[in-house]
C-alpha cells in the first residue's frame, strides 16, 4: 500500500511540479499542500533544511528535490530495476538538470536589459546545442520519449523545464523559442497529452500554467 | 559477475574521484584510464562520447556520462545502495545537501582576476559555506557522529570528503588549507574516511601535492 503523501510547495509549478506530474501518471494519491507566498514565513521554520519542497511520508519529511523526485518516480513505477537502465535514466536526468541549471545565475542580474541579453545569448549558443542534443536522444529511442516508448522521469524533467521557460515567467525569452526546435515541442506536446497530464491541467484558462497545456 | 569497467578521466580527481573511491571500497575491478589535457583533443575526437564530456564510464563496451549518473551506478555495484525506497530517498537527500557544496565555489572559477577570485572564495568561506558546514555537523551527529547517513559510510560521505579534501587541498587560491579547523566534526569525518582501508590504500605512496589532502589532515 502506497504511503501517506504529503506534498508540501508554493502555489506555483517550480520545483515541485515534476513531482506532481509524476506522481499522477502513476495513479499515486497525494495532497497537494501549495500555500501562497506570505505564508512562507511561517511555514520555513518546519522544514527540514528551510526550503520547500518538502514531501511528508507517512509523517516523515523529505527534503530535496532531486530526492523527491526520484523517490516519486519510484513509487510511480518509472524508476528500472535493472542498474544499467537506471543509470540511463539517471544520465538523461543529469542532463536536464545541467541544462535547466543554465539559467540560474541570470535571474542575478538586476539590470533587465542585461538579464534579457544574457537569456538570449543562452538561448542561441548553450541552449540550443542541449536542445539538439536531446532531439537526437529522442531519435534514437525511437521518436517519442526519451528512454523509448514510454514516458520515463527525464521526460516529466523535460516537459517541466519547457513549459517553464515559455511560460512568461522567466522575462526577456526571445519569442518563438520553441518553433526552433520542433522535435522538443513535439515532444512537450506529447508529454501535454497524456491523459493524466491533460487532467492536470483541464481547468488551466490562463497564467504561467497554460504553456503545460499542448502548445499551437 | 560484475560487467567490465573502464573509467575515463584526466589524471586529476576533479568529477571522477568519488567513483573511484566507491569502486574501491566496494572491491568492484575497473581499469581507472586516465590522461593529459594535451591528449584529451585527440581522444575526444577520436571516441564516442555520449556528450562530448568526460567523466564516462564504459560499461561491457557500452557508454555512460554524467557524473552523478556514473557514481550512482558505481554505489550500486559497490552494495552502497539501498534497496528500501524511503532508506535510498534518505541517502538521496543528503547526497543533495552535500553536494550542493560544490556549486557554492562554481560561479569562482571564472573570475579572471586574481585577486578578486580569492576575495570571492574567501566570502564563500565566511558566509555559504560556512552555513553548510554547519548544518552538515548537525547531519553528521543526528546520525550517530561517524557518517552522513550512519554508522557506515555511503555515496555522500565520499562525495564530503573529496569536497573537503579538494578545498585544503592548496589549489584553490582564496581557500586556507587550515579551513576545516573551525569544523571539528567535518574534520573528523574526512580523517575518519581516509582512514577507511581502501582509501587509505589509494593514497599511501603520495607524499605531496593537491593528493596529500586526500590523507589523514594533521
Amino acid at each position: 500500500m502506497s504511503p501517506n503523501l504529503k506534498l508540501h510547495y508554493f502555489d506555483f509549478p517550480g520545483r515541485a511540479e515534476a513531482t506532481r506530474l509524476m506522481l499522477n501518471y502513476g495513479g499515486i494519491p497525494f495532497e497537494d499542500a501549495t500555500f501562497q507566498r506570505e505564508q512562507w514565513a511561517s511555514l520555513k521554520p518546519k522544514m527540514p533544511f528551510g526550503q520547500v519542497p518538502v514531501l511528508e511520508v507517512d509523517g516523515k519529511m523529505l527534503a530535496q528535490t532531486s530526492a523527491i523526485e526520484r523517490y516519486a518516480a519510484k513509487l510511480a513505477g518509472l524508476a528500472p530495476a535493472d542498474p544499467w537502465e537506471a543509470a540511463k535514466v539517471d544520465e538523461a536526468a543529469a542532463y536536464l538538470t545541467e541544462t535547466a541549471e543554465l539559467f540560474m545565475p541570470t535571474f542575478a542580474i538586476q539590470d533587465a536589459e542585461a538579464r534579457a541579453k544574457a537569456r538570449q545569448e543562452l538561448c542561441a549558443g548553450p541552449l540550443k546545442e542541449k536542445f539538439a542534443r536531446m532531439a537526437e536522444m529522442i531519435e534514437a529511442a525511437g521518436g517519442e520519449f526519451l528512454g523509448g516508448p514510454k514516458p520515463g522521469y527525464p521526460d516529466f524533467a523535460l516537459f517541466s523545464f519547457v513549459s517553464w521557460l515559455v511560460c512568461g515567467a522567466v522575462d526577456g525569452m526571445p519569442s518563438g523559442l520553441l518553433d526552433a526546435h520542433p522535435a522538443i515541442k513535439a515532444h512537450h506536446n506529447r508529454v501535454a497529452a497524456l491523459p493524466t497530464v491533460t487532467k492536470m491541467y483541464e481547468s488551466v484558462t490562463e497564467g504561467p500554467r497554460l504553456s503545460y497545456k499542448p502548445l499551437p | 559477475m560484475s560487467p567490465k569497467l573502464k573509467l575515463w578521466y584526466f589524471n586529476l580527481p576533479g568529477r571522477a574521484e568519488v567513483t573511484r573511491l566507491i569502486l574501491n571500497y566496494g572491491s568492484v575491478p575497473f581499469e581507472d584510464y586516465t590522461f593529459t589535457f594535451e591528449e584529451w583533443n585527440d581522444i575526444k575526437a577520436k571516441a564516442n562520447l555520449p556528450f562530448g564530456q568526460v567523466p564516462v564510464m564504459e560499461v561491457d563496451g557500452k557508454m555512460l556520462a554524467q557524473s552523478s549518473a556514473i557514481e550512482r551506478y558505481a554505489a550500486k555495484l559497490a552494495g552502497l545502495a539501498p534497496s528500501d525506497p524511503w532508506e535510498a530517498a534518505k541517502v538521496d537527500e543528503v547526497l543533495g545537501f552535500v553536494a550542493e557544496a560544490n556549486d557554492l565555489f562554481a560561479a569562482t572559477y571564472g573570475i579572471k582576476d586574481a585577486d578578486a577570485k580569492i576575495k570571492a572564495r574567501q566570502e564563500v568561506c565566511a558566509g555559504p559555506l560556512k552555513d553548510k558546514f554547519a548544518k552538515v555537523t548537525q547531519m553528521i551527529e543526528a546520525a550517530g557522529g561517524e557518517f552522513l547517513t550512519g554508522s557506515k559510510p555511503t555515496h555522500p560521505d565520499f562525495v564530503l570528503f573529496k569536497l573537503t579534501s579538494g578545498l585544503v587541498g592548496g589549489t584553490m587560491d582564496g581557500v586556507p588549507t587550515d579551513l576545516l579547523d573551525a569544523y571539528p566534526v567535518i574534520k573528523a569525518h574526512h580523517n575518519r574516511v581516509a582512514a577507511l582501508p581502501t582509501v587509505a590504500k589509494m593514497y599511501e605512496k603520495v607524499t605531496e601535492g593537491p593528493y596529500l589532502a586526500y590523507k589523514a589532515l594533521p
